[in-house]
């Protein structure tokens, strides 16, 4: 009989040792991927998130959670390819570091906790200009458009994306959300005019809902 | 004592400043001759700056929330860049917000090399003494050795805290500086020569000599260091692709940096490698002979950006890794820069589990400082009190741990045993971050060695102050390097400084300078594939 807790458990955990065998023995003994991923991985991610809220566990521990469950959607993709969505998506989210910014460990790890949440997303890379952001998030009908900036420098771009998005034709259809290391909550919504903050991964799960009217 | 209701007081220093709106009170605190710490340069970020403020205050900012808990608020607790106070307040600054004289590490031992001065210096002293300054201009301590260029005697040794730090205790914000103010890149070049020009002179005096003998300086340091010594615009370090604006070697008169020595006296700066990889990284790996090595050799210079390159005898690979604050004692709840009061060492006794605690200065503990956290860690590590993937053992450390503001806390020292009145806590967070820089440096060495194709190393060089207050067994017990044993690390001491004094007194080791530099590859990890992978198995805490 496979174990769905112990696959729950090893994405809480964030033992990625585990992850592998454990699904491919659930897949072995054919149990649903959707199954498998909606009501065990997604749901390991939705207890980490609100760990971290709790200050229960911090950054390392939730990356660590979120990349087991990345490595064990590798073993499942082949198994749902054509098979459909698993028929919930929240949202459509776009999400990049700004310009000048080669960071991208905390923007992946939005993405992976976005994901995991049951959204599309969409991560359009580093060093966005922005009126990249502007075209993929046209082009890909994004609901919300993310941005992350962790050097202090880049706080001009930060705002220049932001205004970017604000005045162009698709305004009105996106929701802008600022986040990483370098964004202020006050920087972010009164100086660039952004429509959320996140200050880390849950936070920025927790402000998308907010934004599209989920929470 | 008469009380000027027109004005904010300090206390313990009793400083009074006229009270200014809108002024943050760590610029007032500033205006009244107190330093305080602000790792961030002022921006909310590192919550290093705590004060409690009695009367008039401003309401608390989103970022006080995040580094003060309900608790810290309701007392008063404040950071002092985010609040204003009004008239009549009085501001109580703990000792552990001051901002402290650092343990600066100066020791320069430099083996064997050949004596060949510039000839130029020589020729210019004539008959008198002929005097060289070394210098390792560090984003946080400046070091300045004085030497006789005619017999290679180190006269003298000087070192002073880099008085941009005022303007920041990081690069970034140094480089952030000189891109959003127009006079700023000037004011911090100003800063740096005055520095370095101060010190020659102090060393001087030391040893009874004059600066205007002194004919000959090398200059080494990060690449922002570099660039806003020379007047170079550095914003493009921190921009990609990081590129420096002059990699080559410079040699140029010390005249026109108002350096103060002799009017025919030269400063060479040796070659940087790469926006995040500088002068001070090729000095040490002179310092470290790292292109004589038969066996894989790495050397690291741990701080805030980790400084890694890594040699065979065939290649040599250098890399810059983005650690963050956490080995400076930077974003740790207690944490401090090496000074008298910080603990340096924790060890736990084995039959009762009490922690011992090492301090600097034999003092009673004022905060912790990076080796000092590195050191915990690894005790608790031994014990079996840490997770792999972070946070503590509740069955292994009992009644120490306890539930805190910021998440779980071990409890280092009580209250009456700690030089600030409260208890000295290890946080959950600090070790989260600690286990950020660890990954950074982690993934660093790790990358370096697949690049290479090496299964592992047989040597650690560790440059750096930082590295020779640190204990190999502790550096490994935490599984900071890849399949490294303790015997396999040496402490180079200020390698940097060394490698700048090996230059002074030598052409030869310049021109060798020069080669490691062309012969070393930059990798570059930010755009690596597997960065992310390396980065998160190093943040894993190793099992006992």
């Amino acid at each position: 009989m496979a174990d769905l807790e112990a696959i729950k458990e090893a994405v809480s955990k964030g033992r990625r040792k585990d992850i592998v065998p454990l699904v491919e023995a659930a897949l072995a003994e054919g149990v649903d991927p959707h199954v498998i991923i909606n009501d065990y991985m997604i749901e390991a991610m939705k207890e980490v998130g609100a760990r971290f809220e709790a200050k229960k566990i911090f950054v390392p521990e939730m990356m660590i959670a979120a990349r087991t469950m990345q490595e064990g959607l590798e073993v499942i993709k082949p198994h749902i390819e054509g098979s459909g969505s698993s028929g919930k998506k929240l949202g459509t989210v776009v999400i990049g570091t700004v310009f000048g910014d080669l960071h991208d460990i905390g923007k992946n790890l939005v993405v992976l906790m976005l994901q995991s949440s049951g959204f599309e997303v969409h991560n359009i890379g580093e060093n966005v200009p922005p009126e990249t952001f502007v075209e993929k998030a046209r082009e890909l009908g994004a609901d919300v458009v993310g941005m992350s900036s962790l050097l202090t420098t880049g706080d001009p771009h930060v705002k220049a994306t932001v205004e970017a998005i604000k005045q162009s034709d698709i305004a009105d259809k996106v929701k802008v959300i600022c986040g990483g290391a370098a964004v202020t909550e006050k920087f972010a919504l009164e100086t660039c005019g952004a429509d959320g903050y996140a200050p880390d991964a849950a936070g920025a799960v927790k402000v998308t809902k907010e934004l599209l009217g989920l929470a | 004592m008469v009380r000027d209701d027109s004005e904010i007081v300090f206390q313990p220093a009793g400083r009074r400043v006229a009270a200014v709106a809108g002024l943050s009170i760590l610029e007032l605190a500033r205006r009244a001759g107190l330093e305080l710490e602000s790792a961030c340069g002022g921006k909310g970020l590192c919550g290093a700056c705590r004060v409690r403020v009695e009367g008039p205050v401003s309401a608390p900012t989103p970022a006080e929330a995040e580094h003060l808990g309900p608790a810290e608020r309701d007392a008063g607790w404040r950071l002092a860049c985010q609040a204003t106070a009004g008239a009549g307040a009085v501001v109580w600054v703990p000792p552990q917000s001051r901002r402290r004289q650092q343990v600066i590490l100066t020791t320069a031992d430099l083996g064997s090399l050949t004596l060949d001065p510039p000839p130029g210096a020589l020729a210019a002293a004539g008959e008198g003494p002929c005097l060289g300054l070394a210098v390792d201009l560090g984003t946080t301590t400046v070091v300045a050795f004085l030497y006789d260029l005619r017999d290679a005697r180190r006269l003298a040794t000087a070192a002073d805290m880099n008085p941009q730090v005022a303007h920041g205790e990081d690069v970034i914000s140094r480089i952030s500086l000189c891109e959003s103010r127009t006079e700023g890149l000037a004011l911090l070049s100003r800063l740096a020569r005055r520095c370095i020009r101060a010190l020659a002179h102090q060393a001087c005096q030391e040893a009874g000599a004059e600066p205007a003998r002194i004919f000959a300086a090398t200059v080494v340091g990060n690449t922002a260091m570099h660039h806003i010594l020379l007047g170079l615009p550095p914003g493009g370090l921190a921009r990609p692709p990081y590129q420096p604006l002059r990699g080559e070697a410079v040699e140029l008169p010390a005249y026109e940096l108002e350096l103060g020595l002799a009017p025919e006296a030269q400063v060479y700066l040796p070659p940087v490698k790469a926006g995040f990889v500088g002068a001070d990284a090729v000095a040490a790996a002179l310092a470290g002979g790292l292109d004589q090595v038969e066996e894989p050799t790495l050397l690291v210079d741990l701080g805030t950006n980790g400084e890694l390159v890594l040699a065979t005898a065939g290649e040599m690979l250098c890399c810059s890794t983005a650690a963050g604050p956490a080995f400076e004692g930077g974003q740790i709840r207690w944490g401090m820069r090496a000074a008298p009061g910080a603990v340096e060492r924790v060890a736990l006794d084995p039959h009762t589990g009490e922690p011992h605690l090492s301090v600097t200065g034999e003092m009673a503990p004022l905060g912790i400082c990076g080796s000092g956290l590195v050191s915990a860690a690894a005790a608790l590590v031994r014990a079996g009190g840490l997770e792999p993937q972070g946070g503590f053992v509740a069955e292994v450390l009992g009644d120490r741990l306890r539930q805190g503001d910021q998440g779980q806390e071990y409890l280092l020292a009580p209250a009456g045993r700690t030089g600030t009145g409260q208890d000295l806590v290890l946080t959950h967070r600090d070790l989260s971050q600690l286990q950020l820089a660890k990954g950074a440096i982690h993934a660093g060495a790790r990358l370096m060695l697949d690049e290479l194709g090496l299964p592992g190393v047989e040597r650690v060089l560790l440059a750096g102050a930082f590295g020779s207050y640190l204990d190999p067994d502790d550096l490994c017990a935490i599984g900071l390097l890849p399949g490294v044993r303790p015997e396999m690390i040496t402490s180079l001491g200020n390698a940097a400084g060394t490698g700048a004094s090996m230059m002074l007194l030598s052409c030869s080791q310049r021109r060798r300078a020069q080669q490691m530099a062309s012969r070393m590859r930059y990798l570059e990890l930010a755009a690596h594939p597997a960065f992310a992978d390396a980065y998160l198995e190093g943040m894993l805490f190793p099992t006992p």
